[in-house]
């Protein structure tokens, strides 16, 4: 199947904003050692070449439809970007926002966009290879630059805040989830559907990670408040 | 280059609404118009030889320009290349019309924009950053000021 270099490069390279960027290792099927490369990540693509002011593109992962593997002995990965179920959660919001006022019925200050987007799951990731961060188990150089990550909140953790990950990995979060057979894709369900599904998962991993010693901010009720 | 092929095949069978024959010219001078099997799944279009399982090819719809050429017919620009389009015959102008928007509305960008114009409407109506509640609402990308960032800002 072709895939058009140049397009992926020209994408890769120009200015629309990037979700994540940073060095990790790479291991492939066939290569049973570590190769440190520089990653970016934007919309549903994981970009990756020899160092950050190359051009060439050494390769890319598509992360769309396939299951993740969240490898806890020593190489972890997780990746987080935002999904049509994110936006439709908004639409969702914005519409009862609307209702909600008094008066608000037909005039509208602002063309709605129309998201036609057909409904997506909660984006897993495809991975058929490991990816860890430099400057852990396998005694690469700490010096390298972590992956920017977005600067943690300072905020106290309130019951209103899902902030479950310890502060060492508030912005590595392992998206894991039920996986759809291969080859196939059946429409899960709304996002509330979703949400409960996952939340499942997600409060299975933190009574795991308490039980390992691992600083967690826990919360009895659902991991995100519907109101 | 390499990329997971295997994931790319698997996510070409997934059911989509936007799947048609059309005739499909590539951007090079020389091509001609070919009939393919065409389909829209996310922010991808895969192109099949008709009666052929696995895609000819794909091309990833972010950065692109998608315009109306003529009453049946659209395109694809990338690259910044103007003259450098895919051509998309189609058998109706109401068809055309479809695949125009679904493409238009089918990339990552297009669906960052409805998200901050959603968070941005939300706490105009209500007060409240809808995106307080995932722990996202600092991040660079979803400001309302985000726009195309230089390339290698932090390297």
């Amino acid at each position: 199947m072709k895939i058009n270099k140049k397009i992926l490069t020209h994408f890769q390279l120009c200015a629309s904003p990037v979700d994540k960027k940073g060095y990790l290792c790479i291991k492939g099927e066939r290569n049973t050692s570590y190769q440190k490369r520089w990653f970016v990540l934007k919309a549903n693509v994981l970009f990756y070449k020899e160092r950050h002011n190359n051009r060439d593109l050494v390769g890319v992962i598509v992360l769309e439809g396939g299951p993740v593997q969240l490898c806890e002995s020593e190489e972890q990965f997780a990746f987080r970007f935002y999904t049509t179920a994110l936006v439709m959660d908004l639409k969702k919001q914005y519409k009862e926002a609307k209702k909600a006022i008094p008066g608000n019925t037909s005039q509208q200050s602002r063309v709605v966009p129309n998201m036609e987007q057909p409904t997506q799951k909660w984006l897993t990731i495809g991975a058929s290879s490991f990816l860890q961060y430099p400057g852990t188990a396998t005694g690469h150089s700490s010096t390298n630059q972590m992956l920017k990550t977005p600067p943690i909140s300072s905020k106290p953790a309130n019951k209103r805040s899902p902030k479950l990950w310890s502060k060492k990995n508030a912005n590595v979060m392992p998206i894991i989830g039920p996986t759809p057979p291969q080859g196939e894709w059946s429409v899960i369900g709304s996002f509330s559907e979703l949400h409960e599904d996952y939340g499942k998962e997600v409060k299975k991993l933190i009574s795991e990670w308490s039980g390992r010693g691992n600083e967690v901010v826990c919360q009895e009720e659902d991991l995100i408040d519907f109101g | 280059m390499r990329f997971n092929e295997k994931e790319l095949i698997s996510l070409s069978r997934q059911p989509s609404e936007c799947i048609a024959e059309l005739g499909m010219r590539g951007p090079k001078k020389g091509d001609v118009v070919k009939r393919r099997l065409v389909k829209l799944v996310v922010n991808f279009l895969f192109y099949f030889r008709t009666d052929e399982e696995e895609p000819q090819g794909v091309l990833l719809l972010e950065q692109c320009r998608v315009e109306r050429e003529d009453s049946q017919v659209f395109s694809i620009a990338f690259l910044d290349e103007a003259e450098r389009k895919y051509l998309f015959e189609c058998d109706s102008q109401e068809q055309c019309q479809e695949w125009v928007d679904s493409i238009i509305k089918a990339s990552y960008e297009f669906m960052r924009k409805n998200l901050i114009f959603y968070r941005t409407e939300i706490h105009r109506l209500t007060g409240k950053d809808p995106l307080e509640q995932y722990g996202i609402e600092d991040e660079t990308r979803f400001q309302v000021t985000c726009g195309p960032q230089p390339a290698h800002k932090d390297s």
